[in-house]
């Protein structure tokens, strides 16, 4: 299944770049979404491939968690990268929704002043 | 007893926090943030005395043993790139006293800079490659809070810019760092540099590197990931551009050396001449870009990415020589730099507008500044006794010892067109008459000319001082890349493996 | 001692500053003791010199680059330092009278005296890099000189060509002179010329010796780098007459006779310094005389005679160190004079314009007794110590070190330059001097001040009295200089009249008495078309670099750089997939397991590829909402992904983030216009498809690759073991974000609150123009209304009219 994993986290790629280079904001906002999807997914994948149905908990009775349960650390990180993606989301909409203010359009194509020689 | 090294991020954070609890007391916010940054640049002095005689310093968070616990630890790279934070840090807060909008003063603009401050330092001490992306991401998104502070149509659309092509790269990072612990199953810096040698299968890890790179070098700006930097850095307040110019590149290329000097040791050797061929192509780039523009801030704004050639080149010519250059020329560049756009950010500052053709005539009438911008420029172009010289001839003679001919060249005849944009600047805003009557304007005081002047006495002491600034660098980068010492310093004699077996039943 | 000297002009420069527009004349005596203090001090480190001897000091600077401060006395540098101090004292004398009542005479003062503490520095230096260090440092002195004057875009166009040209020249230096110490196993001079077998014998020893040439040629205005030096006139009288007559234009010609003594017996020193230097001595022989200025005229004749200098360099044989040292103490005694003499006349006339000039002997008849004797000098009549020079060279040029053939070229051309020279001095002295009074002159012109010519009275007086019975001493002088050049111990004579007529003698007269004759053609010869072609102007060449160079830069820039974003995400994929591919490809997959599919449930696929159809169905959305819907349906599959492969946290955690990020993306977005424009057209998707596509592939690949290798173990490993015995809790996931990995946890708060205060000042805090503005702006903590009304900001339903804010560039306060 890692593979199929593994080839869906391209299509995510393929989808986030394909999004990110339209001339279109909110496009580039959902690429963004997309690509932080595949990077957790692709994390996902790391340590010791994908597994059903035990999570890293401890077992009551032997005070550790099995080897064959998922692995937590891979979790954790892919938490921990959620989080602050979340953080960067909501900042980029908050700059987003204020470039289309000051601009008055979605265009990116409209937002080349900075660079104008 | 908390280790010391902590001190440098418990104190902005602290101050961070108060300032913006107290956010409207604007006398008691310039007051934290003023001694947040004098504690830092203070122990990041101490730091430096403490590493030339007692070696690296680690320390594990929260007491859990290396490999599994995160580790943090300074070695003279380290060092020197906190203590230089921290001076950064504290002459731009000199510099905003007298040029920033009190509204925008309101607005949290201590407590990004200190958070700014935060993550930079965590940085520069993290010995976790996840901890580090962790750092990158607090500093990338305090950095996002100052460049578009102030909500101009420019930094807008600047800032959009900036964002994304950052948060791409971060998320690169994010990918390499995940990969790596696919591949070596630990995050822990020494523990890598450990393992990753014996890897089987060495085009996967050079892969895996590639994100490393790209990730870095879009922080750092190399070619040809650079677009964001000229995009963005002139939009906010001179302030903040000044710190920027002068720090945030110079991060990424920490990181490049650290992940790629520590971690990634066998890759470098492959990927030198990939590096090198970026060096070179983002110096000339540059240059180019920095020639053809017509605004203080944005001439110097490209001068940036040109001189971040430079720093790569150093790690391109791998080896301690080498890297050794680069180091002293990061430093001797941070410092130059930042003085460069306040000096410049002053002139904009009194004239009202940072278009050459509508500046003119400092020279005369504020003769301090002109001589301020003179010894600045030269510094950075490496006329000698200042203290880019030294860095450039470091380069240099990394270089030919290398026998690596082009990049020489290249680095050499990019100077001679670094100098000719500075000489642009130095026409239109001080030599050439003034375009319109500046008597009403206002005169430079104290407060607008010590900040840069500071830093152009640092330069200063770095070129006189060159001999020591030159065996320090060539012991950090000595430390960089000793691996064997790392590993002894942070798991023990026996090994991270070792450790880890233990642990692990 | 000798760090001191050099040292002394340096930290005196400030006191130049004292010099004020309304001072006394008496200020500049007062400056001119310090040169005069040099002068003395090094006069009395001669003697040891002149018995044979050697003085050195030395200060470690920066050991491991090879760089110190080490200093040494010989022959060579005693002479320059001499003429460095000497004609230092006249002119800080004759600035003082020149710059009389202008503003900027301290600033004037400070840089000159920069100057001469690095023009020391420079000629005294042993060690290549510290030479090197005060190379550049004449460079920007000379720069704020020329620059004086800096309103005028003439004089800032002058000042920026020398800088450019002598600097890009010293970066050439540079790289040569760190192969040179790395060919010679040091950057001591003194050891450098020990090793010059091994030298020669490096490959490193062309290219080196080609970037050092370039250096000298560019300091010391050689063909094709000669065009700085007219330009450089930009800058007062006294400055050029210091720098770019009598000393800072020597450099090159003193670095290369440095080296001579055993870098130079190969042919690519014998052939280049030949070519070039007698190339640059005829053009600049031939362009004094087409000069109008004065100062123009002298400048060109600084450049012939430099251009000879470099030839006596190249050119071998046994008289030629012995000729190089002559003139170069001639040169700078009527060079140094007729400068100082040109700038009292420009002082008193009020213009230096041969045409507009004329007929001043009367009026100043002490100035033109003065101009005469040196021009008579320069012109090399005997019996004046321009003459004695003269002699040397053409015994130089008559046993030169040149194959046959080429070696009577040489000597062709050094004599027609001597004709040329005496064209040129009868040019000036009677331009200026003699004939009717000149038309573009002030009204009464008096004779200029005693102070002022000083300076001028006494270097012609030298360039009288030396032939008159002192020769002998100065041989005497002069010969540790020859001996520090040349590797065979040449011994310098110096005549008035020689034991016996010989070709020299011969040559010498001819060449005045064809000089004589072409007097009569002078006006012909001025006014007849240039011998080079019109395109091999330097000026104009230089000019048209420089514009073309900007042009090129802002084309390039301008596509490049062009504010798209979408181009620079172009970039930055693109790179990303050069440098992951490659390596990927060698990795080959090779030894991998196949992917099977044993234990894989339907369920598990179906969800995996809903996936994919969530985001074709983003990519297709007409509307944004559909848009935000379809991708809000790919983070819940993903959290349903997480659900089944044992991540209940990580579910939990997506599946929040998820619906919240939903939330605000319509709260912000839906109130745009419901449709996507389709901006882009259909090759540039096709383009950026296929981009995705490869980036995609990549990814999966190293995502696969990755996943697939691990056999070493890995930490979690211990993580399992030690949840509940150290960390105290059940869910492992839990423990490692609140303990054993707490730290990143920490970061990643501070990372939202952050966020958060850059989210709250961007709504919050706007252009003071802006429409959309709060009036009040207090960051408190926004209650809900007023979070609402933050957002109604933007009206519902209406994209904000377009309305463009300020010029963008560089207003971000």
């Amino acid at each position: 299944m890692t593979f199929v994993l593994s080839l869906v986290v391209g299509t995510l790629f393929a989808g986030a770049a394909y999004l990110m280079l339209r001339r279109s904001v909110v496009k580039l906002i959902l690429g963004m979404a997309l690509l932080s999807h595949g990077t957790n997914l692709l994390l996902f994948l790391m340590g010791d491939g994908v597994v059903k149905g035990m999570p890293p908990f401890v077992d009551e009775a032997t005070g550790v968690t099995p080897t064959a349960a998922a692995d937590p650390l891979n979790q954790a990180l892919i938490l921990t990268a959620i989080v602050i993606n979340f953080g960067f989301t909501a900042f980029i909409l908050a700059l987003a929704y204020r470039a289309n203010q000051a601009v008055g359009s979605d265009d990116l194509d409209d937002m080349v002043e900075t660079d104008r020689l | 007893m908390i280790h010391h090294l902590f001190l440098p991020l418990i104190v902005p954070l602290f101050g961070a926090g108060v300032a913006t609890i107290i956010s409207r007391r604007q006398l008691w916010v310039r007051v934290i943030a003023l001694a947040a940054t004098l504690f830092n640049l203070g122990y990041g002095i101490w730091l430096l005395v403490t590493i030339a005689t007692a070696g690296r310093q680690v320390t594990q968070a929260a007491g859990w043993v290396a490999p599994f616990g995160i580790t943090l630890m300074a070695d003279g790279l380290s060092a020197i790139m906190l203590a230089l934070t921290a001076l950064l840090t504290l002459v731009t807060i000199m510099f905003s006293f007298v040029t920033i909008e009190a509204r925008q003063e309101r607005f949290y603009y201590y407590p990004l800079l200190l958070l700014l401050m935060f993550g930079c330092s965590g940085a520069f001490l993290t010995g976790d490659l996840f901890n580090l992306y962790v750092w990158f991401e607090i500093l990338l998104v305090a950095s996002f809070g100052l460049i578009t502070l102030g909500g101009s149509r420019a930094q807008l659309e600047g800032g959009l810019k900036y964002v994304v092509l950052n948060l791409f790269g971060s998320l690169c990072f994010l990918v390499g760092a995940g990969l790596v612990y696919g591949v070596a199953g630990t995050l822990n810096m020494a523990h890598l540099a450990e393992r990753l040698n014996t890897v089987q299968q060495p085009s996967l890890v050079t892969a895996v590197a590639g994100f490393f790179l790209v990730a870095f070098g879009s922080k750092a700006a190399l070619a040809p990931l650079f677009f964001w930097l000229p995009a963005s850095y002139h939009t906010p307040s001179i302030a903040v551009t000044a710190l920027f110019g002068g720090l945030l590149s110079k991060v990424g290329i920490y990181a490049l050396y650290r992940v790629f000097g520590t971690v990634f040791q066998r890759e470098l050797t492959w990927l030198a001449p990939l590096i090198l061929l970026v060096a070179g192509v983002t110096m000339v780039v540059g240059v180019i870009g920095a020639m053809a523009q017509v605004n203080v801030r944005r001439i110097l704004a490209f001068h940036i990415v040109s001189q971040v050639g430079y720093m790569a080149m150093g790690l391109g010519l791998a080896g301690t020589v080498g890297l050794a250059a680069g180091i002293l020329f990061m430093a001797h560049n941070i410092v130059v730099k930042t003085a460069l756009f306040l000096i410049g950010g002053a002139a904009e500052h009194l004239t009202g507008t940072g278009e050459l053709k509508q500046m003119g005539g400092m020279a005369r009438r504020e003769p301090a500044l002109a001589v301020l911008w003179l010894l600045a420029s030269f510094a950075l172009v490496g006329i000698p006794p200042l203290s880019g010289f030294f860095g450039k001839l470091g380069l240099i003679q990394a270089g030919v010892a290398r026998e690596q001919w082009l990049i020489v060249g290249v680095a050499a005849g990019v100077s001679l067109f670094t100098l000719f944009s500075m000489l642009k600047i130095w026409n239109e805003v001080f030599w050439k008459k003034a375009y319109s009557d500046m008597s009403h304007l206002p005169r430079a005081g104290v407060g607008l000319l010590a900040p840069a002047a500071v830093l152009v006495l640092v330069s200063i002491a770095m070129g006189l001082g060159a001999a020591p600034a030159l065996e320090y660098s060539t012991m950090a980068a000595e430390q960089a890349l000793d691996t064997v010492g790392l590993v002894r310093d942070v798991c023990g004699a026996d090994g991270c493996d070792a450790v880890e077996l233990a642990v692990a039943r | 001692m000798l760090v001191l000297i050099v040292l002394t002009a340096l930290l005196m420069a400030p006191l130049g500053l004292f010099a004020r527009h309304e001072s006394r004349p008496v200020v500049g005596w007062i400056l001119a003791l310090i040169p005069l203090a040099l002068f003395v001090t090094i006069s009395a480190l001669a003697p040891t010199v002149l018995a044979g001897g050697r003085v050195e000091q030395a200060i470690p600077w920066v050991p491991r680059m090879g760089l110190e401060l080490r200093f040494a006395l010989d022959g060579l540098s005693l002479l320059f330092a001499l003429l460095v101090s000497g004609i230092g004292t006249l002119i800080v004398l004759y600035t003082a009278y020149y710059l009389a009542g202008d503003p900027g005479m301290g600033r004037f003062y400070l840089t000159l005296f920069i100057f001469m503490g690095a023009m020391l520095g420079l000629v005294l230096a042993d060690n290549v890099l510290t030479m090197f260090m005060f190379w550049e440092l004449t460079s920007v002195s000379s720069y704020l000189l020329v620059g004086y004057k800096h309103d005028y875009p003439s004089a800032r166009r002058g000042a920026q060509m020398g800088l450019l040209i002598t600097v890009g020249g010293g970066l050439a230096l540079l790289v040569g002179l760190v192969l040179l110490g790395n060919a010679a196993g040091s950057y001591t001079i003194s050891e450098i010329l020990a090793a010059g077998e091994q030298i020669k014998a490096s490959p490193l020893y062309t290219p080196a010796m080609l970037l050092i040439f370039a250096g000298c040629f560019t300091k010391s205005a050689q063909f094709p780098f000669h065009f700085w030096l007219p330009n450089a006139m930009q800058a007062p009288t006294p400055a050029s007459a210091y720098l770019h007559s009598a000393t800072m234009v020597k450099a090159g010609v003193y670095l290369l006779a440095r080296l001579h003594p055993t870098l130079s017996d190969t042919p690519l020193w014998l052939y280049t310094l030949t070519i070039v230097g007698m190339t640059t001595m005829l053009i600049g022989a031939v362009t004094a005389n087409r000069r109008d200025d004065i100062k123009g005229l002298l400048a060109y004749s600084t450049i012939s005679k430099l251009g000879t200098m470099v030839l006596l360099a190249g050119m071998g044989g046994p008289e030629a160190p012995a000729a190089l040292v002559a003139t170069i103490l001639a040169h700078a005694l009527y060079k140094g004079a007729l400068f100082m003499l040109a700038g009292a006349v420009d002082h008193e006339a009020g213009t230096r314009s041969l045409s507009q000039l004329g007929g001043l002997r009367r009026a100043m008849p002490w100035t033109a007794a003065l101009a005469i004797l040196s021009s008579l000098s320069m012109a090399g009549v005997p019996i004046l110590f321009g003459f004695v020079a003269k002699e040397e060279q053409l015994y130089a040029a008559v046993d030169n070190g040149l194959p046959p053939g080429f070696d009577i070229l040489v000597l062709i051309a050094v004599v027609t330059s001597a004709v040329f020279g005496v064209l040129y001095s009868w040019r000036l002295v009677s331009g200026v001097f003699f004939g009717p009074r000149g038309s573009g002159m002030k009204e009464h012109v008096h004779e200029a001040p005693a102070g002022m010519l000083l300076g001028p009275a006494l270097l012609t007086t030298l360039s009288v009295v030396l032939p008159l019975g002192l020769l002998p001493a100065t041989a005497t002088l002069l010969q540790p200089a020859v001996n520090a050049i040349s590797n065979e111990g040449a011994k310098i004579s110096l005549y008035l009249l020689p034991s016996q007529i010989g070709l020299p003698l011969i040559l010498s007269m001819t060449a005045l008495l064809i000089g004589a004759v072409l007097t009569r053609f002078e006006p012909q010869i001025v006014a007849a078309p240039s011998p080079l072609p019109p395109w091999l102007n330097g000026d104009r060449i230089y000019d048209a670099a420089v514009d073309g160079v900007l042009r090129g830069a802002t084309i390039f820039t301008r596509t490049l750089q062009n504010g798209k974003l979408r181009s620079y995400m172009t970039w930055a994929v693109l790179t990303l997939v050069v440098v992951v591919a490659p390596p990927l490809a060698l990795f080959g997959f090779g030894g991998l397991a196949l992917p099977t599919l044993d234990g894989v449930e339907p369920f598990e696929f179906v969800s995996a590829l809903l996936i994919p159809i969530g985001i074709v169905a983003t990519l297709n959305a007409r509307s944004r909402l559909g848009g935000i819907i379809a991708a809000s349906f790919v983070g819940l599959m993903v959290a349903f992904i997480f659900v089944i492969y044992s991540a209940p946290d990580l579910a939990l955690t997506q599946l929040l983030v998820e619906i919240l990020t939903t939330v605000f993306l319509v709260l912000l977005f839906a109130v745009m216009p419901a449709s996507f424009e389709r901006l882009s057209s259909p090759s540039e998707r096709s383009r950026d498809g296929l981009i995705a596509v490869v980036a995609g592939m990549v990814i999966a690949g190293v995502a696969f690759a990755a996943s697939s290798v691990t056999q070493v173990p890995n930490i979690s490993a211990a993580f399992r073991t030690e949840s509940q015995s150290q960390g105290f809790g059940d869910n492992v996931v839990n423990v490692i974000l609140v303990d054993f990995r707490g730290f990143d946890t920490l970061g990643e708060i501070v990372v939202l609150f952050t966020a958060l205060l850059g989210i709250y000042a961007m709504l919050r805090l706007r252009p003071v123009a802006d429409p959309t503005r709060d009036d009040e702006e207090t960051p408190l903590q926004p209650t809900l209304p007023e979070v609402a009304a933050l957002l109604g900001n933007g009206q519902a339903g209406q994209p904000a009219p377009r309305e463009r804010e300020a010029p963008v560039a560089g207003k971000g306060h």
